[in-house]
């Protein structure tokens, strides 16, 4: 489970500034096709839950979940309603139970390929499961192999896992949607954004026009397939992030083909307001001939 | 901690069939057979033993046993073994991995691990060279050595893991030799049995790329009187314990002679425990 809390690169870049620079990278970083999960949380009470079914999904998985927050966020402070710990599941996955009076020596199979994806899980220290853990491509067993074969079927067991998670992963954890639900105007967005958005809709619901935003939580493996009746009821999509080249909205046409009408994008190191946003969308529902709005800072 | 539950385990039962491609002559495979019989001689069965290697020829030890075996990253064999005990303290944890691995990308974790007296115990095979990527020079080779594969002698200095060892913290301190397996077996029980950090150095001769500090050359066969390199410090009376009541003055001439012995090289080898101290907590 990793903690990946953006902020503005390159390099030391702007240590006490943010960004939402590394959506591509926490799901591509790596070499090979390595499947992880990412998840980005949207407010304080979010990243607290998220936290908690990050560790969860890394035991489901047993694969790398990246909780994506940013460096607004980290920094936030405000007051939240008690956290529920009673509703917190520790989740420790599929675990192996080994044959009855064993010692290790029974051909356990760490990585054993089912139908799933999923192998049970030993733990280091268990009597009867033993086993073998490498970096390098390995058989069942857990021995370091290069044949062609076994490749495929290891590579095809991960994906399997990746399939999973989308099917069993609830909708309300792949994205949430706020403000009129059935209204065209749509704003979709990730993390940090999510407070200044819901403002800027308020205003808007106060001036007379619907809007609604659709928070995607998952970002990988992306949810296309739950999102596409937003998508295609949606008039205008307006993608808003914290970065530079929108990242999400390259990331959500590369996934469903929808590229966004608008893009709203921040990038000087300062969170987005509320009221910001509130006039860019202002403009954006007046038919503004700018696909690419750029939010700034000009009195700083 | 450790728990002998059966006094039928034998080094046997540590062997594993499996290809190897350490080359003939290897010290790897006299540090192999002294952790097998170490382990079975404490009588530990497999399931409570978690072996953790680093990245190189050293690191794939791991494999050759039927224990929890973890082949982890390059240089992070510390942090991953760390983990491991935290995560179930039952367990007994060793760590093996090169001296290129631990002291060269590695050394970051090494001098931090040395902060944690976690009950672990760190067996690194010091050849002098990186073996697996045809023996360029490791941290430990001295200035001015020019093993075969450099094409002139070392510019750098060397690192002396056992003085690092100290320095950092590491709470027992010990020094081996690949072909003295039955020293080599007393040796790694007893940084097992140690409740602390362990760090046991192995002078592993490489037989493909170091042919300098060869077999022969530890055997002194260089020397016109045939006098051998390596010692035992327990033959000589070294007491290497700093007891858990030791005043600050005993701790100091402690240091000194560690310090002194740990600096022996070339005319005079030692081998043996050099440090075991009892005045640090362990976690």
């Amino acid at each position: 489970m990793v903690t990946l809390y953006q902020r503005g690169g390159p390099a030391t870049g702007m240590p006490t500034r943010t960004e939402q620079g590394d959506l591509l990278f926490a799901i591509r970083a790596g070499h090979s096709e390595t499947p992880r999960l990412v998840l980005a949380s949207g407010d304080l009470v979010e990243a607290f839950y998220d936290a908690v079914q990050a560790f969860n999904y890394a035991e489901r998985y047993q694969t790398v979940v990246v909780h994506l927050v940013d460096k607004a966020l980290a920094s936030t402070t405000c007051t939240v309603p008690p956290f529920d710990l009673e509703a917190i599941r520790i989740e420790r996955g599929e675990l192996f139970v080994p044959p009855a009076d064993t010692d290790g020596r029974n051909g356990y199979k760490r990585f054993a390929l089912t139908a799933s994806g999923i192998s049970p899980r030993a733990l280091l220290g268990q009597p009867g499961g033993t086993h073998w853990l490498t970096g390098g491509e390995h058989t069942e067993l857990g021995r370091v192999t290069e044949d062609p074969g076994v490749r495929e079927q290891m590579m095809e067991k991960r994906a399997r896992k990746m399939e999973l998670a989308l099917r069993e992963i609830p909708r309300e954890e792949k994205f949430k949607v706020y403000g009129d639900a059935e209204a065209p105007f749509t704003v979709m967005s990730w993390g940090s954004n999510k407070g200044a958005i819901l403002e800027a809709l308020q205003r808007l619901a106060d001036d007379g026009l619907a809007a609604r935003l659709v928070q995607v939580r998952l970002l990988w493996p992306f949810p296309a397939d739950d999102l596409q009746p937003f998508l295609d009821s949606a008039d205008p999509l307006v993608v808003v992030e914290t970065n530079y080249s929108g990242q999400f909205a390259q990331l959500l046409r590369a996934q469903t083909g929808r590229a966004s009408d608008y893009l709203v994008v921040k990038y000087n190191g300062r969170p987005i307001s509320g009221e910001e946003l509130y006039r860019a969308l202002c403009a954006i529902a007046r038919g503004c001939d700018e696909r690419r709005l750029v939010l700034r800072n000009p009195w700083e | 901690m450790v728990t002998a539950t059966t006094p039928k385990i034998t080094a046997k039962d540590y062997r594993v069939e499996h290809a190897n491609d350490w080359c003939p002559g290897c010290g790897d495979f006299g540090i192999l057979n002294a952790l097998q019989q170490a382990v079975a001689g404490l009588g530990l069965r497999p399931h409570q033993v978690a072996v953790f290697g680093g990245i190189g020829c050293s690191g794939k030890a791991m494999y050759y046993l039927p224990v929890y075996g973890v082949h982890t990253l390059h240089g992070r064999v510390l942090s991953f073994a760390t983990g491991a005990k935290l995560a179930n303290p039952e367990l007994t944890v060793i760590a093996v991995g090169g001296d290129g691995d631990g002291l060269g990308i590695g050394a970051g974790h090494f001098v931090n691990t040395g902060r944690r007296n976690v009950d672990l115990t760190y067996i690194l095979f010091n050849n002098e060279v990186y073996g697996l990527t045809k023996g360029q020079a490791a941290p430990t080779l001295a200035m001015g050595l020019q093993p075969k594969s450099l094409p002139e002698p070392n510019i750098q200095g060397q690192i002396n893991p056992l003085l690092l060892a100290m320095a950092v913290g590491f709470t027992w301190i010990g020094r081996g030799y690949a072909y003295n397996v039955k020293h080599l077996v007393e040796l790694i029980q007893k940084a097992i049995r140690h409740p602390g950090l362990a760090y046991l150095d192995v002078l592993q001769p490489c037989p493909t790329y170091n042919d300098l500090h060869t077999r022969d050359w530890y055997a002194g066969k260089d020397r016109g009187d045939g006098r051998p390199r390596l010692y035992l410090l327990e033959k000589e009376g070294y007491d290497p314990v700093i007891p858990a009541d030791a005043d600050a003055a005993t701790i100091a001439a402690k240091t000194q002679q560690f310090i002194a012995k740990a600096q022996e090289w070339d005319d005079r080898i030692p081998l043996g425990v050099f440090l075991e101290n009892r005045a640090v907590p362990h976690f």
